[in-house]
C-alpha cells in the first residue's frame, strides 16, 4: 500500500464524515435556509457538542479494545449534582466545575480499577456501574429540576457572532487535554495496548496503567459534557444522559474508530458526532412523529455499528474471527 | 556450576546466571533444575528438540513466565523477573518467536515502543525517533524497510528485522534471540551474525535458539543441549560436534528401530482418496502436494511450526482466502472455504485445542459426542434419548473413555479422555479422510496409545489419516509415511522402516541452508496467524 493510499485509509473516517456533514446541512438548508444564521448554526452547534465529547471519552477506552457503557450515566450523575449545587457568583460556579470534574475522573477510575486490575469484562463493568451512577443521581435529584447560575449558562450557550462558545468550549478541551494525550507517551501506549494486548506486555508496557487511564479520561470528558447540558437546559434531569451511551459509541464508529481497538484518529469521531446528531435533531424538524424518531433513531445506530463489521469480515482465517 | 568452573580461569563474571530454574505447568515439569551462565562477549546457543524445553527458558529470562524454583542472578542481585518490564530494566531484551509487534503502529513506533524520545519530557519526538528508528534498521542492513508503513503490511520478513531492531533499541546487555532467523533470507542471517559479532565486541552477551546447526556452528562460543527440560549437555567454543549434538538432543531415542511389530502397509493400489496439488498459502506454505491412500497413515513431520499444522488448517477450510492450489477428495474438487464445507467434503478434523476447537466443555459426553450426528439419533423431529444413549454407549466402550457417565460435562474429563470424545464425535459417521492436529497434546502415555490405536483402527477400516504432531517420535510410532516439512516446504518423504526418529531430524537439519521466506509479499496481521499466536504456550509436553 502506497502512502497516500494510508493516509487516505486512515483518515477515511474523518473525510466520510465531514462530506457527510456538508451533505446534511446543505439538505437541512433547502428546507429550513435559517439554519445557515449564526443562530441557526449556534443551535447545531449546541445539540451536537454533548455528544462530540462523550464520542471522544467513548473514543478513548474503544482505542484501548474496552467499552464504557456507562457514559450516559456518568453524565447524568455530574449533571443532576450541578444542577442541585451550583450557585451564582464566581465561587460557587468555579468549585462545582472543579468538584464535577473530580467526580468525573473518579468514576472512571472505579470503571477502571474494575476492568483492569478486577478482570471484568469491560461490557459487565461498566454497565453494572452505569446503574450506580444512575442509581446515585435518582438520589440526588430524584425528578427534573434544580438550577443552574444564567453566567454560568451563558458562558457555554452564548456566541460571538457567528462562532458560537459551545464549540470553542469543545475546541478547548479537545486542544488542551485530548491532544496533549494523544500525541503524548500515553497517547501511544493506549493504542498499542487496543492493537495487540500481548505485544504490549512482553514490550513492558504498563498495560493495566493505560487501561485506567483510558477510563478516566472518559469519565472526564463526560463530565464536561455533564456540565454542558446542565448550561444548555439550566437544570438537571435524572434521565438526561441516556442516550449518549449508544449515541456515542455510534459516533466513533462513524468517525472511523475500531471497536476491536488500536485504530481512530482525534477528529474522526467528532464529526461523527455532528452528523449523527444533526441527522437525529432533523428527524425532529421535519416533523417525523416522535413514535418513529425511536425506530429510525434505532435504525441508524445499528447500521452504524454494523460498519464496524466490515473490517471483521476481512479477516483471512476463521480462526481470528472466532477470537474476536 | 560447570560452566562457572570453565570460566574461573579466566575469572570474568557472569553477566547473568540461571541457577536451578524449575518450571511445572499443570502435571507437566517443562524446565528442571536448569543453570544457565552467560559471560560478556559471548554467544551462548540453546540446542534441543521441540518440548525441550527452550522456550520456557527463555519466557523466565524475559519476565514472561516466572519460575517455580530457582533464580536469575544479574549484576550481583539475585531475583527473578516477575513481568517483562523487569526484565528490560535488568538490560536482557528479547526477539520473541511469536514477534511483540503492534500491527497498526508504523515501523518507527514499533522499534522505539516504551522507550519514545520526548520532547520536555511530554510529547513524542518525532523527528528523533524516526533518525533512531532509521539508524537501528540501517546496522542491520534494512534501510529500505520505509520507516512509516503499518508493521501489519510487512512481509514476514521484514517484520522479523523490525522485531530485532525494537530489542536492539533497548541497547541491552544481553540479548535473547529466539528463532529469529526463520524468515530471513541468507543476506539478512549476514547482517544479523554482523550485528552480533559487534555486540560481542561490545562485552554484551546473546543468547541464540536457531534449529540451523550450521548458523550455531558458525556464531556459538558455547552450546547448551536442552532435552525433556533437563539441560544434557554443552560443549566448549571450538568443540561443537553435529553428530554428538543431536544425540544429545534425542537421548536414548537415537538409532531407536521402528517398533517390529507393527506391520507397514503397502501402499494401495486403489486411488488415491485425498490429493493435493501445489497447495500455497502466503506466508504459511508453499508449493505442497501430497496423495492419500485409503488405510495410509500420513505424516506431516519436521520441527514444529513449518507450515505442517496451516495445512491442516487449509484443508479443513480454515483459511477464507489466499489459498491456491488444487485438492481432490475422492475424486472431487474441493475449494475450501469453511469447515462446513469441508465436513461436507468427507473431512474430519481433531485439533490439538480442545477448550476453543474441538469440545463443548459444558455439555455433556452424550451432548458432545453427537452434535456432529443429530440426524442419527432422531426420532421423528424430536431428538430419541435411547437413540442417543445406544450410539455413545457404544463409542464410549470402542474407546475406552473413562467418564462416571455420559451425563457428566466434558470439562469434568482428564485431558486424554476429552480428546477421546471429540473423536468419538468424528466417529458417528465414517469420514473417508481424518485430519489428526497434534491430537497428543497434553495426553499422558496411557490415553496417547489409546489413541493410536484407534487412529491404526480407522485406517484399517478404509479412512485416510493425515497427522501432525509437535513430537517427532510420534511418527516412527505411528505413520506409514511422512512428509517432511521445513519453513513451508516439503524437503523430504520416508517410507516404511525408514520412518525413524534420526531420518526425520536429518532430513530436516540436511543443509541446502535457510529458504528464501515463503510467499514474502502477503500482508497479515500476527494476531491473525493461526498456529504461532501468543496465546499457544508451546513446550510443555
Amino acid at each position: 500500500m502506497n502512502k497516500s493510499r494510508r493516509v487516505l485509509d486512515k483518515h477515511a473516517g474523518s473525510l466520510s464524515c465531514a462530506l457527510g456533514l456538508v451533505v446534511i446541512i446543505g439538505l437541512y438548508a433547502l428546507r429550513q435556509p435559517l439554519i445557515l444564521s449564526p443562530f441557526g448554526i449556534a443551535s447545531l452547534a449546541n445539540v451536537s457538542v454533548a455528544l462530540a465529547l462523550a464520542a471522544v471519552g467513548q473514543t478513548a477506552v474503544l482505542l484501548v479494545a474496552g467499552l464504557d457503557l456507562s457514559i450516559g450515566a456518568e453524565i447524568t450523575l455530574v449533571n443532576c449534582f450541578a444542577a442541585t449545587t451550583m450557585s451564582a457568583g464566581a465561587f460557587g460556579i468555579a468549585w462545582v466545575v472543579a468538584a464535577s470534574l473530580l467526580i468525573g475522573l473518579a468514576m472512571g477510575f472505579l470503571n477502571g480499577v474494575v476492568v483492569a486490575y478486577g478482570r471484568v469484562e469491560p461490557l459487565i463493568a461498566t454497565f453494572c456501574t452505569s446503574f450506580i451512577f444512575a442509581g446515585a443521581a435518582l438520589i440526588i435529584l430524584p425528578r427534573p429540576g434544580g438550577s443552574i447560575p444564567d453566567g454560568f449558562a451563558g458562558a457555554l450557550t452564548g456566541s460571538w457572532g457567528p462562532l458560537p462558545f459551545s464549540l470553542v468550549l469543545l475546541a478547548g478541551v479537545v486542544a488542551l487535554v485530548w491532544l496533549p494525550v494523544f500525541t503524548s507517551r500515553l497517547g501511544r501506549y493506549i493504542v498499542a495496548v487496543g492493537d495487540d494486548a500481548s505485544s504490549a506486555r512482553l514490550s513492558g508496557l504498563p498495560l493495566q496503567r493505560v487501561e485506567l487511564a483510558s477510563y478516566m479520561l472518559a469519565g472526564f470528558f463526560a463530565a464536561v459534557a455533564a456540565l454542558f447540558l446542565a448550561a444548555e437546559t439550566t437544570s438537571g434531569d435524572p434521565s438526561i444522559g441516556g442516550i449518549y451511551t449508544l449515541n456515542s459509541l455510534a459516533a466513533a464508529v462513524l468517525g472511523g474508530v475500531a471497536l476491536t481497538g488500536g485504530r481512530g484518529t482525534v477528529l474522526g469521531p467528532i464529526l461523527g458526532s455532528f452528523v449523527l446528531s444533526i441527522i437525529l435533531n432533523a428527524l425532529g424538524v421535519f416533523n417525523v412523529s416522535a413514535f418513529w424518531q425511536d425506530f429510525i433513531e434505532g435504525l441508524v445506530l445499528m447500521v452504524v455499528l454494523g460498519l464496524g463489521g466490515l473490517r471483521v469480515l476481512r479477516a483471512d482465517s476463521w480462526l481470528a474471527l472466532l477470537r474476536q | 556450576m560447570a560452566d562457572e568452573e570453565a570460566h574461573s580461569a579466566t575469572a570474568a563474571k557472569p553477566l547473568l546466571a540461571a541457577v536451578g530454574l524449575t518450571k511445572r505447568f499443570g502435571g507437566v515439569t517443562a524446565l528442571r533444575g536448569v543453570d544457565l551462565s552467560l559471560f560478556p562477549g559471548e554467544v551462548h546457543a540453546l540446542l534441543g528438540a521441540n518440548g525441550a524445553g527452550k522456550s520456557t527458558l527463555v519466557k523466565i529470562l524475559a519476565g514472561v513466565e516466572q519460575p517455580d524454583a530457582g533464580e536469575v542472578r544479574i549484576a550481583g542481585g539475585s531475583t527473578y523477573f516477575a513481568t517483562p518490564h523487569a526484565a528490560l530494566a535488568a538490560g536482557l531484551a528479547t526477539v520473541h518467536q511469536e514477534l511483540s509487534l503492534f500491527p497498526s503502529l508504523s515501523v518507527a513506533e514499533n522499534i522505539l515502543i516504551g522507550r519514545e524520545p520526548r520532547r520536555l519530557g511530554l510529547w513524542i519526538d518525532r523527528r528523533t525517533m524516526r533518525r533512531r528508528g532509521a539508524e537501528l534498521l540501517k546496522s542491520l542492513g534494512a534501510a529500505d524497510i520505509d520507516l512509516d508503513t503499518p508493521v501489519g503490511e510487512l512481509p514476514l520478513a521484514q517484520a522479523q528485522l523490525v522485531e530485532i531492531a525494537k530489542a536492539l533499541s533497548a541497547e541491552p546487555l544481553v540479548l535473547i534471540l529466539d528463532e529469529p532467523t526463520s524468515a530471513l533470507s541468507i543476506a539478512e542471517v549476514e547482517r544479523l551474525i554482523a550485528v552480533t559479532e559487534r555486540l560481542r565486541a561490545q562485552g554484551r552477551a546473546i543468547i541464540f535458539i536457531s534449529h540451523r546447526l550450521g548458523e550455531i556452528e558458525r556464531i556459538a562460543d558455547r552450546v547448551s543441549i536442552l532435552r525433556s527440560g533437563e539441560k544434557v549437555g554443552k560443549f566448549e567454543p571450538g568443540a561443537f560436534r553435529r553428530d554428538r549434538a543431536l544425540q544429545l538432543m534425542l537421548g536414548e531415542n537415537w538409532q531407536e528401530a521402528r517398533p517390529p511389530e507393527r506391520c507397514v502397509q503397502e501402499r494401495q493400489a486403489a486411488p488415491s482418496i485425498l490429493t493435493v496439488e501445489n497447495l500455497t498459502l502466503p506466508r504459511h506454505f508453499s508449493a505442497v502436494s501430497l496423495d492419500l491412500a485409503p488405510g495410509e497413515v500420513l505424516g506431516l513431520a519436521g520441527l514444529e511450526g513449518q507450515g505442517q499444522k496451516e495445512v491442516l488448517f487449509a484443508l479443513f477450510g480454515l483459511f477464507r482466502r489466499g489459498l491456491e492450489g488444487k485438492i481432490e477428495i475422492a475424486g472431487r474438487r474441493l475449494h475450501p472455504r469453511s469447515p462446513h464445507q469441508a465436513i461436507a467434503a468427507g473431512l474430519a478434523f481433531i485439533p490439538d485445542d480442545r477448550k476453543s476447537l474441538g469440545g463443548f466443555l459444558g455439555l455433556s459426553v452424550t451432548q458432545n459426542i453427537v452434535i456432529a450426528a443429530l440426524d442419527l439419533v432422531r426420532s421423528g423431529p424430536l431428538l430419541s434419548p435411547v437413540a442417543e444413549s445406544a450410539l455413545v454407549e457404544e463409542l464410549i466402550h470402542r474407546l475406552d473413555i473413562r467418564c462416571a457417565s455420559a451425563d457428566v460435562p466434558l470439562g469434568s474429563l482428564s485431558g486424554g479422555n476429552q480428546q477421546k470424545v471429540v473423536v468419538a464425535k468424528w466417529l458417528t459417521r465414517r469420514a473417508p479422510v481424518y485430519i489428526f492436529c497434534d491430537p497428543t497434546r497434553g495426553v499422558d502415555a496411557g490415553a496417547r496409545a489409546g489413541l493410536f490405536a484407534v487412529i491404526r483402527e480407522l485406517a484399517a477400516a478404509g479412512s485416510g489419516v493425515l497427522f501432525y504432531s509437535t513430537d517427532i517420535s510420534e511418527f516412527p510410532a505411528l505413520c506409514d509415511r511422512v512428509l517432511v516439512f521445513r519453513e513451508g516446504r516439503i524437503v523430504g518423504t520416508l517410507a516404511g522402516a525408514a520412518v525413524t526418529e534420526p531420518t526425520i531430524l536429518d532430513l530436516f537439519f540436511r543443509e541446502p541452508g535457510p529458504g528464501a521466506p515463503v510467499g514474502a509479499r502477503h500482508k497479515k496481521e500476527w494476531g491473525d496467524q493461526p498456529g504461532s499466536g501468543a496465546e499457544h504456550v508451546e513446550h510443555h509436553e
